[in-house]
């Protein structure tokens, strides 16, 4: 829903959408997902067994207002255990989808952190203009919109 | 395009600052951000800052929650956009329903500070020159040279010692003599700045007085129906970096 009026308010020449999620791509090709996000922008983490606003489970950016080095393939990888260190990747022994930590001092259990395999999504919104808008702003106005107009605060973002 | 201009009201243009969506899509608008200067005055949530320190310097509240932007008064210049407040979690994971920390600008001197009693902001503190300066003037440091090593010794372990986390890589017989100066130019207690000023101008590359700005202060509490002070700063700041190409701004969003 954040996302279509995000969608609205800009045109496809400045953004687009990509999405990843078990139920409907190959999930030998999440690697390769990840390291196709060669863009700076958005990405969004959800939780599939939740209902609307509430799958928003954590929302984050990469890269500046100018050209950048930072990119989503760049940034996300810390997120998530490497094809060599799962055996089952990308699931965990249980195979659920586990990620492997968040850049924040809250710490999580193992059981927190993992998914049944087909609830985890992950979206990604490239900003494909420079000069435009930054990923903090868009990342800010999605945070932004959760709190003031939902009262969402995404489980694992620690700063809004 | 200069600020004047761009700062130029665009008649016709119905301005909502009720709506973050909508908001949004105005800062794409001309004179965007003079229409909001004008929303905020009528709701009685604008100040700015710099001619409310010349009308009176005792009882300025420096606790401020919302959106700060400090431009030239006539040149084209943005010197900086700051947000302050944010809603964060407690360790427990439990939201924090009141803004994290209030902002106390005097308390910070690196890259820039605020000097409200003297109404000066001061920017281009350079921990290589600047911090030097502070470590000689203050401490009989010479940091270039670790001399005299025994009285830096000596203070380096008392900080390592007061460290609640001791690491032994960071007492100062494991340290290198670069760690040793970075350690020293970082240790500055933030209330000998503006007596440091005094004796030594060069600290700072630049020292403005607030004559010669405008502070915009755009409050936005915890209770604001639409806005964070994170996203309301951050739409100022691309809008700013859209319409000026002289961009003075030390930030590296």
């Amino acid at each position: 829903m954040i996302i279509d009026e995000l969608v609205k308010v800009f045109n496809k020449a400045d953004i687009k959408i990509h999405n990843f999620n078990f139920k409907n791509d190959d999930p030998k090709l999440f690697w390769e997902f990840l390291k196709n996000q060669t863009f700076k922008g958005i990405y969004i983490f959800k939780d599939l067994s939740k209902d609307g606003i509430q799958q928003i489970i954590y929302v984050g950016k990469a890269g500046k207002f100018k050209n950048t080095d930072q990119t989503i393939g760049t940034r996300v990888g810390g997120y998530f255990y490497s094809p060599n260190e799962l055996v089952n990747f990308p699931f965990n022994n249980e195979m659920n989808f586990e990620f492997k930590k968040f850049n924040s001092k809250t710490k999580y259990t193992k059981e927190e952190l993992s998914l049944k395999k087909n609830d985890f999504d992950m979206t990604t919104i490239e900003i494909k203009t420079d000069r435009t808008f930054s990923p903090s702003m868009i990342e800010s106005y999605i945070l932004n919109k959760l709190l003031k107009e939902f009262n969402h605060f995404p489980r694992f973002n620690h700063k809004i | 395009m200069c600020i004047n201009e761009i700062l130029i009201r665009s008649y016709g243009t119905i301005f909502f600052v009720n709506d973050a969506t909508q908001f949004l899509k105005n800062s794409f608008e001309e004179g965007f951000y003079f229409n909001l200067i004008e929303e905020f005055k009528k709701n009685d949530k604008y100040v700015d800052f710099a001619h409310e320190t010349k009308k009176r310097s005792d009882g300025i509240n420096e606790k401020f929650k919302g959106v700060q932007v400090i431009r030239h008064t006539e040149k084209n210049k943005i010197y900086s956009i700051s947000s302050h407040g944010t809603f964060t979690r407690k360790p427990n994971k439990e939201i924090r329903t009141s803004f994290n920390s209030a902002w106390k600008p005097e308390q910070r001197w690196t890259p820039s500070t605020i000097i409200i009693k003297e109404r000066k902001i001061c920017r281009g503190w350079k921990a290589s020159r600047s911090g030097d300066i502070y470590n000689e003037v203050y401490r009989g440091f010479d940091v270039k040279n670790l001399t005299p090593y025994n009285e830096i010794y000596k203070f380096l372990l008392k900080i390592w010692e007061k460290k609640k986390d001791k690491k032994d890589k960071e007492h100062p017989d494991n340290t290198t003599p670069g760690k040793k100066r970075v350690q020293l130019r970082g240790n500055i207690d933030y209330k000998k700045i503006p007596e440091l000023l005094k004796i030594n101008p060069k600290i700072y590359e630049e020292v403005i007085d607030f004559d010669e700005l405008i502070i915009d202060r755009f409050n936005i509490d915890e209770s604001d129906k639409y806005f964070t002070p994170l996203f309301f700063s951050e739409v100022i700041r691309n809008y700013f970096k859209r319409n000026i190409d002289e961009f003075i701004l030390e930030d590296k969003k």
